[in-house]
């Protein structure tokens, strides 16, 4: 399974198996939640349908 | 008025995939001032757009406001709560019906119920290796009413500019709804 990322200028800052997780890490380290991006990394070889 | 964004190829051929993906700020109706940017699957294949239980909470949202329900998929089925954001692609700001999953373990998917409306084209480029939404800016027999002559330059220019000059989409937009 792949990971859910949060990217801040390009460098990957947070990341968890759930955004929910990946949400609270935000919170944690102080980013606000609008200047990141959220998605979703697939592992290698990982298809989604 | 079109939004594009880039994507790449993944695998060998001839098993060859594109993992186009849509960039959207998605935000609460009830305050636009806040959004998330979140990269969402470009799905076809999804009658509607999906997300995780927590884009809810993130987006101040109730879960269990939205219209209950249940979705079937490969990974069977999930239940799930239909909600009306914002969703803001460049310059493209559209309403965006997003099913919001009681769970966490589901994609997010940028799905067609909605965008099937609000855009008249989605094009994969495959060359140039882009994904492009266009949404509906003229109605023909506005244009040609209200542009006669001056119909070949005057509202594809207009047009271009409405992009970068919101009065001139306000214009645009005027003119359009007659």
């Amino acid at each position: 399974m792949g990971k859910w990322q949060a990217v801040y200028q390009g460098r990957v800052v947070a990341e968890a198996d759930v955004l929910r997780d990946v949400l609270a890490e935000l919170e944690r380290l102080g980013y606000s939640r609008d200047v990141v991006t959220l998605r979703y990394k697939p592992e290698p070889g990982e298809v989604r349908v | 008025m079109s939004v594009c964004f880039p994507y790449k190829v993944k695998g060998e051929e001839p098993y060859l995939s594109a993992n186009a993906t849509v960039l959207a700020k998605l935000y609460n109706k009830s305050d636009p001032s806040f959004y998330l940017n979140v990269e969402m699957l470009f799905d076809t294949g999804a009658e509607i757009s999906l997300a995780p239980a927590s884009l809810a909470d993130a987006l101040n949202l109730v879960l269990t406001d939205g219209e209950p329900v249940t979705l079937y998929g490969v990974g069977g089925k999930v239940n799930a709560y239909i909600h009306y954001v914002g969703a803001k692609m460049g310059a493209v700001d559209v309403e965006l019906p997003i099913a919001i999953a009681e769970v966490e373990n589901v994609p997010i998917l940028f799905g067609m119920y909605g965008p099937m409306d609000q855009f008249t084209q989605f094009i994969l480029n495959n060359v140039d290796r882009e994904l492009c939404l266009y949404t509906p800016v003229l109605k023909p027999t506005v244009t040609a009413k209200v542009t006669g002559p001056l119909g070949l330059w005057f509202f594809p220019a207009l047009t271009y500019l409405a992009e970068y000059f919101p009065s001139v989409k306000s214009l645009l937009e005027r003119l359009t709804a007659r």
